[in-house]
């Protein structure tokens, strides 16, 4: 009979499924192990000779004699995977107008009609404000996003706020770095647009919703006229000027697209793109009022998804490089001991501390979906105060933004504190008030949760069966390299 | 102290020292070339401390350890050390070029820490260009108020060589000898990376370390991320290896396999990693553009089938001391296609 030597367990969380379990750490290191070995190790039974114990050790599972010094090193771990908080709230949103030139299907924004008159602008004034403020931002580097409505209908005010950004940041003690983003539907792209985006290293974020039929049916010009035909002229201009590190796109998934999703790509491929973000419906703003007609099941999305992903990937194993962003930023939480920030989706939330939005009238939002809850239904609860009359620690050290995002935090959960995903996930308090009237819903029950566990267990099933060849490709995802810098080639002999 | 620095002069190497007007040496022993440094003994030898032309150099500092590694090439024996700092610094007074870089090992250099500092801080002083490599077990970095110091007196010429042999303390502890060795090496590892020290992380290829390999990448790549590169070394056979060679020499397939695993992970994860102290024959060819000509030149030989081989002039040979074990070398008739190796 073997030595057993008593040992202890380090936190982890599990899910037990087909004669294995999946095993994360608490910095999100995973491990695999059969059934039978994972019930010796939970029983202090595993032989401290047995190449799994050592696996174990090796991997934060187990620890003998040194529980101090692991501890240590674990937090260490813990901290960097949570380092994106450190910076505080680094997304700053601006709605420059909440009118626009198209009317999606989905409209996110709800958007009003193009003439509907610049009092649903941002005033000049409003957009000091709000940049004087983001400037009190605590970050070392931030990033501006233009939203709407259509952004470049007040094309001016961009431009005023890069300039007035500019002149603003150079007067600090300490000037920060400044990244800006165009989210536009490249209806409209002016010349001088272009060459004003390209001038000031702004970044182009855009919609393709896939091959001109389906675009045109989902995002249709409010004139009524087909969007795709200036939007591919447009992206071609665009991408020819900036290079395509520069333009992405992201989808929004509705029953029109879910079964063509490889059509799709090869759109995003025609037309030069680099990179798609997989992004499922949002049930907010002119979405959830025509649920019936744009809802989709959860199984229906999981399937599409892991079937579109199929073809990137033999996209990628023919040599082209091209990530699903989405995808991209589950595995460098699988696979990297790195922190990765995306306000939708971590722990704690990103509503407020990570991301925030400021409306045309100097309202600021915890999020683009706390918006849409308030223009929807009048609902405040996601409104943090205004530009114009609260304070920087009003808005952002205020009681109920610390009790949403202590509420928003998978660790303290009930329901996700045991989740063997919780280091790969994360909340959105929004969604949960808006679909079930409380931020904090019986989670397991949520669409939500069961779309991110079938995603989870897809991704993991990948990474479980890949050959080199995969998982030189997710590597090179995660590290923004071509396959060529990675891949460890075999050379043959002549 | 009798250490003379070689200066030519009518085309025959001579010694230049005060008390010795000249030194004719033999043609026997290491061949020295003008500005090495030789320390010549009563009995008439002339020992090679410092040579101008090698790639590298190291001045020994100690030959005390605070560990027992089992496949140590200087092995402690417990005895005095002589006046190890007076005799690095006097090298130091003859050398006359800077060198690219200076080693500075023992035993363990940590373990007379004052003496480390002096020798830091003169090298800096004297060759501010100079990349000051210290090889350290790690273990007393373990004590943040003394890689502040070390730090400060190096500045950024200063390289931290550490070996860590497994991914968990069962695997390093066992081969260093001394219990909780790897949680102290960790601490010394954080404790350089806040203090911003470059380091090199080791490793040395013997069985137990090869079996572990990895699971030591993957360690290596999540805990530890912030290392400068990976140094991935073949066993030399020679102090403590030699009693146990069967026991630590591992084998060539098994080795390959892991290395290749090894160099995968880092690839990777972004880290650099070379292989050192390895013939390309060796180990797999999609490994070569990894390998290095590390072998210092006094202690490498190529056995008589190299010459046949395609590759030898890309090849790094192998330590001399395995010459006496056989079967070594296999040389390799055929060239590769897209063959790779690093620029030496």
């Amino acid at each position: 009979m073997p030595i057993t030597s008593p040992y202890q367990l380090l936190p982890f969380r599990f899910e037990r499924e087909n004669g294995r379990a999946l095993l994360v750490n608490e910095a999100g290191q995973y491990h695999l192990l059969a059934e039978e070995v994972f019930d010796d190790y939970v029983s202090k039974r595993l032989p401290r000779t047995s190449p799994q114990y050592r696996e174990l050790k090796s991997r934060f599972f187990l620890v003998d004699f040194h529980l101090t010094s692991a501890i240590e090193h674990l937090a260490n771990a813990y901290r960097t995977k949570k380092r994106f908080l450190w910076d505080f709230t680094t997304l700053h949103m601006l709605v420059i107008t909440r009118r626009c030139n198209q009317s999606c299907t989905y409209c996110h924004a709800s958007s009003a009609a193009e003439d509907a008159g610049p009092v649903l602008d941002m005033s000049v004034e409003t957009l000091h404000c709000c940049i004087e403020s983001i400037l009190r931002s605590p970050s070392k580097a931030l990033k501006i996003e233009f939203q709407g409505g259509e952004p470049t209908l007040r094309f001016d005010l961009v431009e005023e706020a890069v300039r007035y950004a500019g002149e603003a940041n150079a007067k600090l003690d300490i000037p920060k770095s400044l990244e800006f983003v165009l989210c536009t539907n490249l209806v409209v792209f002016t010349p001088r647009m272009l060459d004003f985006v390209a001038r000031h290293g702004i970044h182009l974020s855009t919609s393709l919703d896939g091959p001109e039929e389906i675009h045109d049916a989902q995002r249709p010009s409010r004139s009524g006229c087909s969007s795709h035909a200036r939007f591919k002229e447009n992206l071609g201009i665009a991408v020819a000027r900036l290079g395509p590190g520069r333009v992405g796109a992201l989808l929004t998934i509705t029953p029109r697209n879910l079964h063509r999703l490889r059509d799709v790509v090869d759109e995003y491929v025609a037309l030069g793109l680099h990179s798609i973000f997989l992004r499922p419906l949002n049930p907010f703003g002119r979405a959830s009022e025509g649920m019936s007609d744009l809802g989709y099941t959860t199984e229906a999305f999981a399937e599409a998804y892991s079937d579109v992903l199929d073809y990137i990937i033999s996209l990628n194993r023919q040599g082209m490089h091209f990530p699903e962003v989405y995808t991209t930023l589950l595995l460098s939480r699988i696979l990297t001991p790195f922190s990765t920030g995306f306000v939708d989706l971590q722990s704690p939330a990103g509503v407020g501390i990570g991301g925030v939005i400021y409306d045309t009238t100097g309202d600021v939002f915890v999020s683009d979906e706390g918006r849409m809850l308030f223009y929807a239904t009048g609902d405040r609860e996601f409104l943090m105060g205004n530009i114009h009359r609260s304070s920087w620690m009003e808005l952002f050290g205020s009681q109920r933004l610390r009790d949403l995002i202590a509420k928003s935090t998978l660790e303290s959960s009930p329901t996700c504190a045991w989740c063997v995903f919780q280091s790969y996930c994360g909340s959105d308090p929004v969604r949960a008030y808006q679909l079930h009237g409380t931020v904090t819903p019986f989670v397991p029950a949520t669409e939500f949760c069961k779309r991110q566990k079938t995603i989870f267990r897809d991704i993991f099933r990948r990474l479980e069966d890949a050959d080199e060849k995969l998982l030189d490709i997710f590597w090179s995802w995660v590290t923004a390299r071509d396959l060529h810098e990675i891949a460890v080639l075999d050379v043959t002999l002549a | 102290m009798p250490l003379a620095r070689i200066q030519l002069r009518d085309g025959h190497p001579k010694a230049l020292q005060s008390e010795i007007p000249s030194l004719l040496l033999d043609g026997s022993g290491v061949p020295v070339s003008e500005h090495d440094v030789v320390l010549l003994e009563p009995d008439g030898r002339a020992i090679v401390l410092y040579q101008a032309e090698a790639k590298s150099n190291a001045l020994f500092l100690t030959s005390r350890c605070n560990a027992r590694c089992i496949m140590c090439p200087q092995p402690s024996q417990g005895e005095a050390d002589g006046a190890p700092l007076e005799m690095a610094l006097r090298i130091l007074d003859l050398i006359t070029t800077p060198p690219l870089a200076l080693g500075i090992t023992g035993g363990e250099p940590t373990v007379r820490w004052k003496d480390l500092c002096v020798v830091v801080g003169r090298i800096r002083e004297k060759f501010p260009e100079t990349n000051i490599e210290v090889l350290s077990n790690g273990m007393r970095f373990r004590d943040y108020a003394l890689v502040r110091e070390l730090a400060e007196i190096g500045g950024d010429r200063l390289v931290i060589g550490v070996p860590l042999y497994g991914a968990c303390d069962s695997v390093h502890d066992e081969i260093v000898g001394v219990p909780g060795a790897f949680w102290a090496t960790l601490d010394g590892l954080c404790n350089l990376e806040r203090a911003g020290v470059y380091v090199e992380l080791r490793n040395v290829l013997q069985q137990t370390t090869v079996r572990d390999l990895p699971d030591w990448a993957e360690f290596v790549a999540r805990y530890i991320p912030f290392i400068g590169h990976v140094a991935l070394m073949g066993l030399e056979p020679t102090g403590q290896v030699n009693f146990r060679l069967e026991e630590l020499a591992p084998a060539f397939d098994a080795r390959s396999t892991v290395l290749t695993s090894a160099i995968r992970t880092f690839r990777r994860a972004g880290i650099p990693a070379r292989i050192f102290n390895l013939p390309l024959c060796q180990i797999p060819s999609s490994l070569w553009s990894f390998a290095e000509q590390s072998i210092s030149e006094w202690k490498r030989s190529y056995p008589e089938e190299c010459v046949q081989c395609s590759v030898r002039d890309k090849c790094g040979g192998i330590f001399a001391s395995w010459s006496s074990f056989g079967e070594q070398v296999s040389p390799i008739l055929l060239l590769p296609e897209n063959l790779q190796c690093h620029p030496c």
